[in-house]
């Protein structure tokens, strides 16, 4: 399981907006799955193909409009990271602190940024994970 | 639930693209007030969510209009919108009329009605070209799908 904090490390990332740290719950989340997706559908249908820990699913994605953090309020994911240092809007923001969503943003693709995270022995929405 | 029956309806513009998802958050949140599984509020929500979003993307506008009774939550979302010329096609996933304001907001790729079919236990379609559309769907509360229909 990994920490906000290592992810932030690992991904050289910056945090937008905390959304635990406003609930006074810093540090408790970990995350042991990843989906790196633009089409919030296939999101949607991917959280409803499998049953999982929702909370410990982070989504990578290179779309920043407010529809990123409702379909993540939708499957109670509860961090976004953006890639390729897209800044979300204010709007977006403003629906992820009410929605209590984390956003990060990161310097890194998406290729890089899944590559990472599957080297730190993450799994996919499959469960599937690097296994040497 | 203590056998009541609950009724809401939630209005939705089309178009209005900064409110999408709206309805369905509402929708979700009272059933989380309400103590449903949350594996049933998942299914209600996609689904929901889903059909409010085809709403903003095709319709002039709408309703989706939400009842909980004690076997099933069951979703009607109408519209007064352009119909569906041909319903099989528009269950195969991957097609889609969709606009490319509401494909750059990640929807319109051809997977909203496959998802809401497949994260429903019931979904009908009346549509009528020039007049609009009636999508029902049903999620039933219970595990005893069976035991419910009887």
């Amino acid at each position: 399981m990994i920490t906000k904090d290592i992810l932030k490390e690992v991904l050289a990332a910056e945090i937008v907006l905390d959304s635990e740290e406003e609930f006074e719950q810093s540090g408790k989340s970990t995350f042991s799955k990843v989906c790196g997706c633009d089409m919030m559908s296939d999101l949607l249908s991917l959280m409803n193909d499998h049953e999982h820990d929702n909370k410990a699913v982070l989504l990578l994605t290179g779309l920043n409009n407010p529809q990123v953090v409702r379909t993540c309020e939708m499957v109670d994911i509860k961090l976004v990271v953006f890639v390729r240092n897209k800044q979300p809007s204010d709007e977006t923001v403003q629906l992820a602190r009410e929605c209590g969503v984390t956003l990060m943003c990161t310097p890194y693709t998406m290729y890089k940024c899944c590559g990472i995270l599957y080297d730190l022995r993450m799994k996919d929405l499959n469960g599937e994970i690097k296994t040497n | 639930m203590d056998g009541q029956l609950i009724q809401m309806e939630f209005p939705v513009k089309g178009g209005n693209f900064g409110g999408a998802g709206d309805a369905a958050s509402k929708i979700k949140n009272i059933l989380k007030q309400l103590g449903i599984r949350y594996e049933i509020i998942k299914r209600v929500a996609i689904a929901s969510y889903e059909a409010e979003m085809n709403i903003v993307a095709h319709a002039a506008e709408g309703t989706i209009v939400v009842e909980i009774n004690p076997n099933a939550v069951v979703v009607a979302a109408k519209d007064k919108g352009p119909g569906i010329p041909d319903i099989d096609l528009a269950m195969k996933e991957g097609f889609s009329t969709a606009s490319q304001q509401i494909r750059e907001m990640g929807f319109g790729a051809g997977m909203g009605l496959p998802n809401i079919k497949k994260a429903t236990d019931d979904m009908t379609i009346k549509t009528e070209v020039g007049v609009g559309t009636e999508l029902t769907f049903k999620i039933f509360l219970t595990d005893n799908r069976e035991e419910t229909l009887k």
